[in-house]
């Protein structure tokens, strides 16, 4: 493994670390974390629905598809909504707002880091960390879950309306089927690990701003690599928390 | 005169990049001490170090007779308190209003209401020359102002010391009087000392009680602006010269 890549690993243990004694034994700044909430969560609900939407009535229409081979139809409901709430929902979710979210947090923050605002914060004798690490972490862990509900939602209605006006299934069928599919680890399993993505956008998106080492071109090497990694991360990753909430459910 | 900072020896390197090899230097209080030096020659790394920003090699850094170069970041934060420092493009946090950036260290660490913040806001801008400004956002302001604004921060928490890190730099000759005849009125009205590094001639002249004079990561030369006159260092008289040719 490079150097480098073990030298972010460490930068980032060492930030968490930071990040959880100021999240825990320091008053939260609550009107920064409900700025926080708006840009990372609120102003993430276009891109995220409009995703989820499409995600849904695609997969509605492959998956007619692919089962009336086998006169299957009956299922699309099953294959959507377990496809959306396991696995589509919260990775691609994940994934959007990785490039949205964390690709502006470095921007951001490195901005901050090549102005030297965050030396005159330090020199103010404040913390950075607890000023501009802690709510954006915070957000992007509470964000992203309440994101994926409503992603999921939304994917199974683009898959309803597919398969109503598209396929001629009836909906409360298909509504039935959805809710016979889903069972409570399902969502569970799927939610689970939107946490874990939550904290990989946000650890790596503050760690990689707070490091810019030059100007505009440090800044956008630092974007780059933060949509890159999360991305990266974030898929990796769900292979491992798949197998463990499997193992755990 | 008593010492605010005593630096013996003390070497920072970045990488193979040797910036200071060894600086020995005394800060005096109630004095403004000019350090000169070309670009790149560790003035600004020399700032840092003071205040913790960043940390030496080697070599010691002495604050009021307590060795303060290796210390936890929140062990520097009393000394921060007591000591501004104000950055070479004033470093104005770009998110906030005029107001809001002069607040932060107020709200940081006083207990004070929001009307008597306003008011010290207020006070501080108008020591610094500006009115009326404290709905404006960094970028409405231009590079004088701006730096005015970022002394007006400075300020606020009365310090003892200011470190000012190029504070002419890039400004127009008028707008550099005014920043140097701010930087001597900090003296005199509120007997705040200064270190102020440059390469900036004018504001040597203005404002320096001492002349440190940084070359090759050593201080090449101190003392008066009448002995750097005399100086044989040929840089430093360089310095000199060419600004008697302009």
């Amino acid at each position: 493994m490079q150097q480098a890549t073990l030298t972010q690993m460490g930068q980032v243990v060492i930030l968490t670390g930071e990040w959880l004694s100021n999240l825990f034994l320091r008053k939260p700044e609550l009107r920064e974390w409900i700025k926080q909430f708006n840009h990372i969560g609120v102003q993430s609900l276009s891109i995220t629905n409009i995703t989820a939407l499409f995600t849904g009535m695609v997969l509605a229409l492959q998956a007619a598809y692919a089962l009336s081979a086998f006169n299957a139809d009956v299922f699309i409901g099953d294959l959507v909504s377990l496809s959306i709430v396991r696995e589509l929902g919260p990775v691609l979710t994940a994934l959007l707002v990785g490039g949205r979210v964390g690709a502006g947090i470095t921007a951001e923050l490195g901005t901050m880091k090549a102005t030297q605002q965050l030396d005159a914060m330090r020199a103010m004798a404040t913390n950075p960390v607890y000023k501009l690490v802690v709510p954006r972490l915070v957000a992007c862990v509470i964000c992203l879950p309440i994101l994926t509900i409503l992603a999921n939602f939304i994917g199974i209605i683009g898959g309803l309306f597919i398969a109503s006006f598209e396929l001629q299934i009836d909906g409360h069928f298909f509504m039935g089927r959805v809710l016979d599919a889903l069972s409570v680890n399902d969502v569970f399993s799927g939610l689970g690990k939107t946490f874990f993505f939550g904290y990989f956008i946000g650890i790596i998106a503050c760690n990689n701003g707070m490091r810019v080492e030059s100007g505009a071109e440090g800044v956008g090497i630092a974007t780059t690599s933060t949509v890159v990694s999360a991305s990266i991360v974030i898929l990796i990753s769900d292979f491992f928390l798949t197998k463990l909430f499997y193992m755990l459910t | 005169m008593t010492h605010i900072f005593k630096l013996q020896q003390v070497v920072k390197s970045f990488g193979p990049n040797h910036v200071l090899r060894g600086i020995d230097l005394d800060i005096r209080r109630g004095e403004n001490l000019v350090v000169l030096g070309g670009s790149g020659t560790g003035k600004s790394v020399m700032l840092k170090l003071l205040i913790g920003l960043i940390q030496a090699d080697s070599g010691q850094i002495i604050f009021e007779g307590q060795d303060i170069t290796h210390l936890a970041e929140r062990a520097y934060y009393p000394i921060r308190k007591r000591v501004s420092y104000l950055f070479q493009g004033g470093a104005l946090f770009d998110s906030m209003n005029v107001y809001q950036n002069l607040a932060y260290p107020l709200k940081e660490h006083t207990d004070m209401s929001s009307p008597a913040i306003l008011a010290k806001v207020q006070d501080a801008l108008t020591k610094v020359g500006l009115k009326d400004i404290e709905h404006l956002s960094p970028s409405d302001l231009s590079g004088g102002m701006m730096k005015r604004v970022a002394l007006a921060r400075a300020i606020i928490n009365e310090p003892e010391l200011i470190l000012y890190d190029e504070p002419t730099t890039g400004l127009d000759p008028i707008t550099t009087h005014t920043i140097n005849e701010l930087i001597r009125k900090m003296q005199s009205d509120l007997n705040i000392s200064s270190v102020i590094v440059t390469h900036d001639m004018p504001t040597v002249h203005r404002c320096a009680d001492r002349l440190a004079f940084l070359d090759k990561g050593v201080i090449a030369f101190i003392g008066s602006l009448e002995e750097a006159r005399l100086s044989t260092h040929p840089k430093l008289r360089a310095y000199f010269e060419g600004e008697a040719i302009d």
